[in-house]
């Protein structure tokens, strides 16, 4: 019904507003027609020319009513009105570019950075994950805290045991990280690899481009020789040749046949992964309990559920297998067993959420300053306007017709800010990509300027609008209804109006100093961080990793054979001071940890043996890395596979058992080892994982008595670390030509490369936190002039009665520090709430530190009195003569 | 004053459908038909027979266009689209219900 309207509607809608003379001139002609013919006939009544046409003009009643009772029929005059409005506020922009300039440069910043982060916020935190229904996609980790399981994942039983028992998942999948040697063709490279369970593909709902999925019969050990490559190692390794499906690689020495390629997007578990091979599951493997296991929920199955379901299946099945719980004995019925299942997404997201969210707040505040900002601006041009605003109520426009002119050029003006704004955002994100800074916030890849963000942005330039706009329309309206009474509408609005401007910049210094102090708590907790030590001295060390493949080194005494002669050449080469291997270097981003037991310190019956990492180091490691060693020995080349066992605690260990710190001659052994090793040495505490954690127990064993093929090198040199690189290379080419080196770095940048995220958030928030100042500066410097050019009139006579300038002066500088001190209280409390949500982002700072809460207001009263004494300077040279013209 | 009750307005409507169906009028010609029809029943002033006229044309009811009139002079005529026509008939159905309706009632006796 509507729709037939529309077909003769649309064309008269479009001629009114675009032939809009030409419908004028015909109406005219109508109703002249219609009275002319009027005249006639009463001309023909024999009427006397004159009284034939008022006659006539009286039965038509008001023509120009009549007239604009037609053209509300055309219903286009609410966007006719809006044309000449906004035509207007174009032309009022023009006529004042400095105006004009400084608030869509304000609102450009405000709008953009706001944009910027919106847009990375959007596509790390909101945006579904880039599978099919990944709202559906979980996380299993396997729990039991006392024996130090909670954050690792489940073992290859544990996935069986899910796997055939549940019933909430439409599909459960296992997966690993791993490395493979690749070998055989132009130089020996290390492949970053993952090996999956055959359901792995589906449970994400991704198949490879080429070829196809592992089978099922695929995933066992033995029968899993097969690969399946990504896209980016097929284009860089084999040029994109398709014939690579069918053919071997050689892969740890075992030829390995591809038999498919990823798509160029699929990036999981992590852009870095390069191939995908089976698992070769065995059911029976209660450890270790590294694999992530990952699940696609029944539709309607809820993560709670889920985990449920799979607690029970893990809990019984602790009591029939207790190795299914890594122990010996069946877990006590109060055992603190269970299955955590988390939506994969929050795992993605990982930490990121708090600083991005610290973020996003930071920015609109810094959007907030810049909308009071421009509110100041248009309250202060409003004053030089009211004659303008005056004159059309007089002429009877009505109040809200003047309250939508502004509002128009409110929105003209957020408009424009806000297309300047996309465009900085637009520059912003592919700066803020390029920082190498942001190489570990996860999804970066996905973060655009896309539909949802623009959405996002001219939502909320409406809002600025609104919210800049607001002051100066809510004045004009004050003043149309006051309009009657000329002379109280003059003064009693420009005091409401300061009233305003007074609130507005104490608003803007409030905001200010939340920023400023949330600012100044990061980097004092940053400042706090770098000056921590992890331990070691990183400065000078080389690092690289190494595997050897089991089919070349099976034998035990093989790998420590080829350690022990590389690290003979190693230490020979011009420039290295010592050298050393350890199976997981600090900081390296990985942990492996143990339960162990002391002599002395026997566990109780289903006792939990506690946890203590462990590594496995050669002689020389800790000399190389500089971990000090504060009792006992280091280890030697003669603690052999067949000389008695021997260990080297850390002190937190040490002191934890025994008061003096004193280990030495003491006896410590694995939980599930009946081998006691004396402990010969003990080892200052060294950070792993980052510098705020706190110190772990660790227990170091020589390699000789544990061998391990995976090991790093590390090597201190006498000058800069990475010059030895090659040198290092071809000795490991010497001893096997086929031994791929790789994951090279100076251990300083290993140690740096975890201050990054902090590093980013620091400079983004100090950089809005400036920018905050800037504005706010630039909004007390606005409401002071105003108020010294209002009182340029008492000025002057207080001068020609002799008064002294510098009172003048303080009597501007009085009136701007009531002004930022009512902010600053305000800000001061609103900080002591706002800082609370910094709290886990601070390192050894109290999210109320008295310090920061002390100084930084203060820094911002002497900035923001900087800026007030510009025009209160302006105050004291005011020239009688000329003041007393003034107005 | 000069804008006819809410009843009227409708009603007017109906008479200017009901006249445009036997043939295109222009303006002047319409409020000389309706004075001839209805006699000073229905108080409309010339003037505001074109807000009406332009409304029911925005409508989509009815359309205009320009033609030499009686006196050979160019005048804007208006005619029945088809939608007007359907609209009419609704309408005028509308119309005699509620005036029969009305009728019943007020000529009931011994309410």
């Amino acid at each position: 019904m509507r729709l037939k309207h529309w077909f003769y509607t649309v064309p008269l809608r479009l001629r009114s507003l675009f032939r809009r003379n030409l419908v004028e001139q015909e109406l005219d002609e109508e109703l002249r027609y219609h009275l002319e013919r009027q005249i006639e006939v009463n001309l023909a009544r024999g009427m006397p020319a004159d009284e034939a046409r008022y006659t006539a003009l009286r039965a038509m009643g008001g023509i120009e009513q009549h007239k604009e009772s037609c053209r509300d029929t055309r219903h286009v005059s609410f966007v006719e009105d809006l044309a000449r409005d906004l035509g207007y506020g174009l032309r009022v922009l023009r006529k004042n570019p400095g105006f004009a300039a400084i608030a869509v440069l304000t609102l450009a910043l405000g709008v953009g950075a706001n944009t910027a982060i919106f847009s990375v916020v959007y596509g790390v935190l909101l945006q579904p994950l880039p599978y099919a229904e990944g709202d559906r996609l979980v996380t299993l980790i396997q729990a039991y805290p006392q024996m130090g399981l909670d954050t690792w994942g489940i073992s290859q039983a544990n996935f069986a045991l899910y796997r055939d028992q549940n019933h909430v998942f439409e599909n459960i999948a296992a997966f690993r990280s791993a490395g493979f040697n690749l070998t055989g063709g132009a130089s020996p490279e290390r492949l970053q690899a993952t090996s999956v369970t055959a359901e792995f593909f589906d449970v994400l709902g991704v198949q490879p481009g080429w070829g196809r999925a592992f089978l099922l019969e695929e995933d066992a050990p033995g029968k899993n020789l097969v690969c399946i490559l990504s896209y980016a190692l097929w284009q860089r390794r084999f040029g994109g040749d398709p014939q690579i499906l069918g053919q071997s690689l050689v892969l740890n020495g075992t030829p390995t046949v591809v038999v498919g390629i990823m798509p160029s997007d699929f990036a999981y578990p992590s852009r870095n992964t390069e191939i995908w091979l089976p698992l070769g599951l065995n059911p029976q493997r209660t450890s270790p309990y590294t694999h992530r296991g990952i699940a696609r929920l029944r539709p309607g199955v809820s993560v709670i559920q889920a985990e449920e379901e799979t607690t029970r299946i893990f809990r019984n099945a602790a009591q029939e297998n207790p190795a299914i719980a890594g122990g010996a004995a069946p877990p006590p019925p109060d055992a603190d067993i269970k299955t955590i299942v988390r939506p994969l997404k929050e795992l993605i997201i990982g930490e990121t959420k708090t600083p991005l969210l610290v973020l996003l707040g930071a920015v609109g505040m810094v959007l907030l300053i810049a909308c009071a900002n421009v509110a100041n601006l248009l309250l202060a041009r409003a004053a030089s306007r009211a004659r303008e605003l005056a004159l059309r109520f007089v002429l009877g426009a009505g109040t809200g017709r003047v309250v939508r002119q502004l509002m128009t050029e409110s929105m003209l003006l957020a408009l424009i800010g806000g297309v300047a704004g996309v465009a900085i955002a637009w520059w912003g994100v592919r700066l803020l990509k390029q920082l190498p800074a942001l190489g570990q916030v996860p999804r970066l890849a996905e973060v655009s300027i896309n539909p949802v963000v623009l959405a996002f942005t001219a939502a909320v330039v409406v809002l600025t609008g609104l919210l800049f706009g607001l002051a100066p329309a809510l004045r004009a309206r004050k003043m149309g209804l006051q309009a009657g009474v000329r002379e109280g509408a003059r003064s009693s609005a420009g005091r409401a109006s300061r009233r305003m401007n007074d609130v507005l910049v104490a608003a803007q210094f409030a905001l200010c100093l939340v920023l400023l102090i949330g600012a100044g708590l990061l980097l004092k907790s940053f400042q706090r961080l770098l000056s921590v030590s992890p331990g070691f001295q990183p400065e000078n060390v080389l690092s690289m990793r190494l595997a050897l493949p089991e089919s070349k080194y099976e034998a035990a005494e093989r790998p420590v054979q080829f350690f022990d002669s590389l690290l003979e050449r190693v230490r020979g080469l011009p420039g290295v001071r010592s050298a050393g291997v350890v199976s997981l270097l600090p900081f390296s981003g990985g942990s492996t940890s143990d339960g162990f037991i002391v002599e002395g310190h026997d566990l109780e019956s289903g006792g939990v043996a506690p946890n203590s990492q462990d590594r496995v180091v050669s002689p020389g490691y800790f000399q190389t890395l500089g971990i000090p060693l504060l009792r006992g020995r280091d280890f030697l080349p003669s603690d052999r596979a067949d000389s008695p066992p021997v260990a080297i605690v850390d002190e937190t260990l040490a002191r934890r058992y025994w008061a003096d710190g004193d280990a030495i001659g003491k006896r410590i052994r694995y939980g599930w080892s009946d081998q006691w090793m004396t402990i010969v040495g003990v080892a200052a505490g060294v950070k792993h994982l980052d510098l705020r954690e706190t110190l772990e127990p660790h227990v170091y064993y020589p390699y000789a008595q544990g061998p391990s093929r995976q090991m790093y090198l590390t090597a201190r040199t006498v000058g800069e670390p990475a010059a030895i690189t090659a040198a290092i290379r071809s000795e490991v080419q010497a001893l096997d030509a086929d031994l791929p080196v790789w994951g090279v770095q100076p251990l300083a940048d290993a140690v740096d490369q975890t201050l990054n995220n902090q590093r980013l958030t620091n400079l983004l928030l100090t950089a809005f936190a400036m920018l905050a100042v800037l504005l706010a500066s630039v909004g007390i410097y606005g409401v002071m002039s105003l108020y010294v050019s209002n009182r340029t009139n008492e000025f002057g006579i207080r001068l020609a009665l002799g008064a002294q300038p510098s009172a003048l002066l303080r009597s501007v500088l009085r009136q701007g520090l009531a002004l930022m001190l009512s902010g600053v209280a305000a800000g001061t409390v609103a900080a002591v709430i706002m800082t609370r949500t910094l709290a886990s982002l601070l390192y050894e700072v109290s999210a109320t530190d008295p310090a920061v809460f002390f100084f930084v207001p203060l820094l911002l009263v002497a900035v923001a009195l900087l800026a007030c004494s510009i025009p209160a300077r302006r105050a004291m040279r005011v020239d009688p003569m000329v003041a007393l013209r003034h107005e | 004053m000069s804008k006819p009750s809410d009843l009227v307005q409708g009603t007017l409507d109906l008479l200017i459908l009901k006249m445009l169906a036997l043939e295109s009028m222009n303006g002047w010609a319409i409020s000389q038909r309706l004075k001839q029809v209805s006699g000073d029943v229905l108080q409309v002033s010339d003037g505001s027979l074109y807000p009406a006229l332009h409304k029911l044309e925005q409508g989509g009811w009815i359309k205009a266009e320009w033609k030499a009139s009686e006196n050979n002079r160019r005048a804007k005529f208006y005619s029945l689209t088809r939608l007007g026509r359907k609209e009419l008939e609704k309408e005028a159905a509308n119309w005699r219900r509620l005036s029969a309706a009305i009728s019943q009632v007020v000529e009931m006796e011994g309410v």
